[in-house]
């Protein structure tokens, strides 16, 4: 096992101070989910781990109708889905988080984690750039907002900089009535998306007036799918425009092969998926 | 140690060390499981023997998951079969021949028997009279395999039972008619010898037909549902190991009247133990609460195979029961001084020992066992009991009835396939087993639950990927198994059987379920939709290639 000295700093500000003095020989933890399995396999090597657990009233959560929903970095999977809020007014969310891998790891892994750690197999990004989510990043010099689909920049990789830590993700009050979530696990229910689509839409009389569309596992990041918004917004929702509009999202992903399916194979289901989910937040929309 | 099979172990690691049997002591742990990756395939325990005699110190193994995958319990033979089968018009099987190449990996262990397995085991699930097999085993540079679950089985099950379905449909006759039409009955002799004395196979086939609704669901067919059938057969032991494929257990009575077991077969997971208790208690006629059995351990019990080829029930039961009935005798002659009567006058029902027709007057096991204790020549009650099935040790041209008994079972699935992503949802699935008579419910349960569960993930989910020899998948993220919700909705029963040889007429059960269910999936796939994927597991994306081909 690899030797690191582990800290627990009680507020953010002790957590800032330990982030400048390791610098890249730190990481942090916080359900660990994610990050203790790459240590078991020397991915990655910290020399000093520091755990966000002990900070006060990190896994928040709050609700206002004016505000929407505020989530402290620290909220496990399993909280968020349980929150009575988020079952009521974001029944996206309630149904994402519903789905990622099993309650044993959401009762462990964190939204902070899950979001800051740029993976582009899981779930909850997805959905919550459906929801024009954003997220705020906090250092010792202060505070910065950024939209989820800026935060996310390549495998791995995120707007997050060197002693910044991920602090709250705020999601506006839905919009957009229309939702619908589409996790394609064909091996086992507990497995990574093969294909993960979240899209939120807003109709009046036939027409789409708006439309957001998150997908997972398509890509070195989650993508924000705009081209496809284009097609649909503001043009009546006809069997062929949805077909249009998944066609057209399969050319904003970039799969790859994996043990889940070929890129062809995910490029075919992204067509199949994206319509089928788009048919179902229209018919939840109206 | 983490083993199913102690003895075996035991005589590994004193050959490894150089040291005779009797310095080596294995104890058996709680064994989470063995499937037949703890059967003495790998090499952990004689890693830590060689390093403890080294270091002259207490040295303790625990591999990696990765480890694992790479140098542990091996994997399962991969194969590639081609069957060719004839039937005449009325559906009768007329002759089979079979093409095997195995995939050994780079050592080899078991592989010879396991591909043995794949070749001629299923000829004794339905009435053959000629079969042509050639079955070729070849080294590679991939990791070495071992057991697991089914021997050989599931791989000979998914080929010939795709190829009796296909003969069904060539035909026009409904695959289960026409299972039934060939399906093996008491007194059935396979090619290879396999004597059957117990087969309740037509019974399965009823009664996965009622608990399926097969004949309505035929007669109502949905797009894209389809109906799947697949018989099995498993052995209950296997004769393979130095002429024997027997067992022993000794029996003592405590003073307090309590039973115990000693026995060194090993319990992992199965239930064993509890099903050995209920025969012992059964026969010496006491509460299943009064009998309890000791943990596995090569200095305390009398040699034991341990725990493969589905035969613990079967032969470990026998044994036990013929030591119960060796303890019961002796406890008769004690008791049958104290009450003044004949030994074979007595009966013992509840924990007590009477007179037939004379309840009234009772002992006790324990006053019975103090009595014969507490006394000029005192002696405890102690008894053994041995077993060797009536099976034959196959010869050069592998003829020989390699079992005791055989169990049997059907299995039917429906299937819905999405026709644009080519995924498949299982609806329903219904088993019947035949493995003579239930002696530990629950636990046969769980043995049908758990066999169906890894065949599914055979069948859909599992698959090791090798590059250059190496396992790259060697997690469980990366490789999958079906979890408690992939299990579909599910309808078991068992058939009234009886296997004549069996203690109260029980035989294996514990490969039996995991043998044909890949087969099943891909039947009712094929009557969905009208293709069949051809090698394993059936992914979506290739049942969606499939789909695209046929237009």
């Amino acid at each position: 096992m690899i030797r690191f000295d582990y800290q627990e700093p009680t507020t953010l500000k002790k957590a800032f101070s330990l982030l400048e003095k390791h610098g890249d020989d730190a990481r942090v933890i916080a359900g660990g989910t994610s990050l203790l399995i790459m240590m078991r396999q020397r991915l990655l090597m910290p020399k000093v781990v520091i755990s966000l657990t002990r900070i006060p009233k990190f896994d928040r959560i709050t609700y206002k109708p004016n505000d929407g929903l505020r989530i402290g970095a620290g909220a496990c999977h399993r909280d968020i889905e349980l929150s009575p809020p988020v079952k009521k007014h974001y029944p996206l969310l309630h149904e994402t988080f519903r789905k990622v891998a099993q309650p044993r790891i959401r009762n462990m892994g964190t939204i902070g984690g899950n979001l800051a750690a740029g993976d582009p197999l899981t779930d909850p990004g997805a959905s919550l750039i459906a929801l024009d989510a954003e997220v705020t990043l906090t250092s010792s010099k202060g505070q910065r907002t950024v939209r989820l689909d800026e935060f996310f920049v390549d495998y791995y990789q995120t707007a997050l900089e060197a002693g910044e830590l991920l602090t709250e993700i705020h999601v506006p009050p839905p919009e957009r009535p229309g939702w619908s979530h589409i996790k394609f696990t064909p091996r086992s229910i507990e497995d990574f998306a093969t294909v993960g689509v979240a899209i939120t839409v807003k109709t009046s009389d036939g027409t789409c007036e708006d439309i957001r569309l998150g997908l997972n596992s398509v890509a070195s990041t989650i993508v924000h799918a705009k081209k496809a918004e284009a097609v649909l917004r503001g043009k009546p929702i006809t069997e062929a425009a949805l077909r249009e509009m998944a066609e057209v999202a399969s050319t904003e992903c970039e799969p790859t092969d994996d043990n889940r399916g070929s890129a062809e194979y995910k490029l075919d289901l992204i067509k199949v998926l994206v319509r089928r989910a788009a048919e179902e937040a229209v018919q939840r929309a109206s | 140690m983490n083993t199913q099979t102690l003895f075996n172990a035991r005589y590994r690691i004193a050959s490894a060390l150089g040291v005779p049997e009797t310095d080596v002591r294995i104890i058996q742990t709680a064994v989470g499981g063995g499937f037949g990756g703890k059967s003495c395939d790998d090499n952990n325990a004689l890693v830590a023997a060689v390093l403890a005699k080294k270091a002259r110190k207490p040295v303790k193994l625990i591999n990696t998951r990765e480890e694992e995958f790479l140098a542990g319990c091996r994997p399962r033979v991969f194969m590639k079969i081609n069957v060719k089968m004839g039937f005449k018009k009325d559906g009768h099987i007329r002759a089979k021949e079979l093409k095997v190449i195995a995939d050994n990996g780079a050592y080899s262990a078991k592989a010879p028997a396991i591909t043995g397995v794949a070749a001629m085991r299923h000829d004794t699930c339905y009435k053959y009279s000629d079969v042509k097999i050639e079955a070729k085993l070849v080294y590679t540079n991939k990791v070495p395999t071992g057991a697991f679950r089914g021997f050989g089985n599931p791989s000979a099950e998914w080929a010939v039972e795709q190829a009796i379905d296909l003969g069904a449909h060539a035909l026009g006759i409904d695959p289960l008619e026409l299972a039934r039409i060939n399906a093996a009955e008491v007194g059935y002799v396979s090619p290879h010898g396999n004597r059957v004395t117990s087969c309740e196979l037509k019974q399965c086939l009823d009664r996965v037909e009622e608990m399926i609704d097969w004949k309505a669901k035929r007669a109502n067919k949905q797009p894209n549902t389809g109906l799947g059938l697949a018989c099995t057969v498993h052995v209950s032991g296997k004769r393979h190991f130095g002429d024997y494929d027997g067992s022993s257990a000794t029996i003592k009575i405590n003073e307090d009247g309590k039973a115990l077991i000693l026995s060194g077969e090993g319990e992992c997971g199965q239930g064993v133990h509890t099903a050995m208790c209920a025969i012992a208690a059964e026969e010496l006629g006491v509460p299943v609460e009064d009998v309890e059995i000791s943990r596995a351990d090569t200095d305390l019990t009398t040699f034991c195979l341990g725990a493969f080829a589905s035969r613990l029930t079967y032969v470990s039961g026998n044994a036990v029961k013929n030591a119960a009935t060796n303890v019961k005798q002796q406890l008769f002659e004690q008791a049958a001084e104290m009450l003044e009567a004949n030994p074979q006058d007595l009966i013992s029902r509840d924990g007590k020992i009477f007179v037939k027709g004379a309840e009234g007057k009772s002992l006790t096991v324990s006053d019975v066992a103090r009595a014969r204790l507490f006394r000029h020549n005192g002696a405890p009650i102690v008894g053994s009991g041995s077993f060797d099935a009536d099976s034959v040790l196959p010869d050069a041209t592998r003829f020989g009835n390699e079992s005791g008994a055989y169990n049997y079972g059907a299995q039917a699935a429906q299937v819905q396939v999405d026709p644009e992503t080519g995924q498949v949802k299982i609806l329903q699935f219904a088993v019947a087993s035949d493995c003579g008579t239930v002696i530990y419910p629950l636990g046969a349960e769980g043995q049908v639950e758990g066999g169906l569960a890894q065949g599914i993930g055979y069948a859909l989910i599992e698959g090791l990927q090798i590059d250059e020899g190496r396992p790259i998948n060697p997690n469980f993220s990366d490789y999958r198994i079906p979890s408690m919700r992939d299990m579909p909705p599910l309808q078991h029963t068992f058939a009234d059987s009886y296997e004549p040889t069996g203690p109260f007429g029980a035989k294996g059960l514990g490969e039996l379920n995991m043998d044909p269910t890949a087969a099943v999936i891909n039947n009712a796939i094929f009557d969905a939709v009208g293709v069949r994927v051809k090698t394993l597991p059936i992914t979506p994306e290739k049942i969606l290639r499939a789909l695209k081909e046929k237009g």
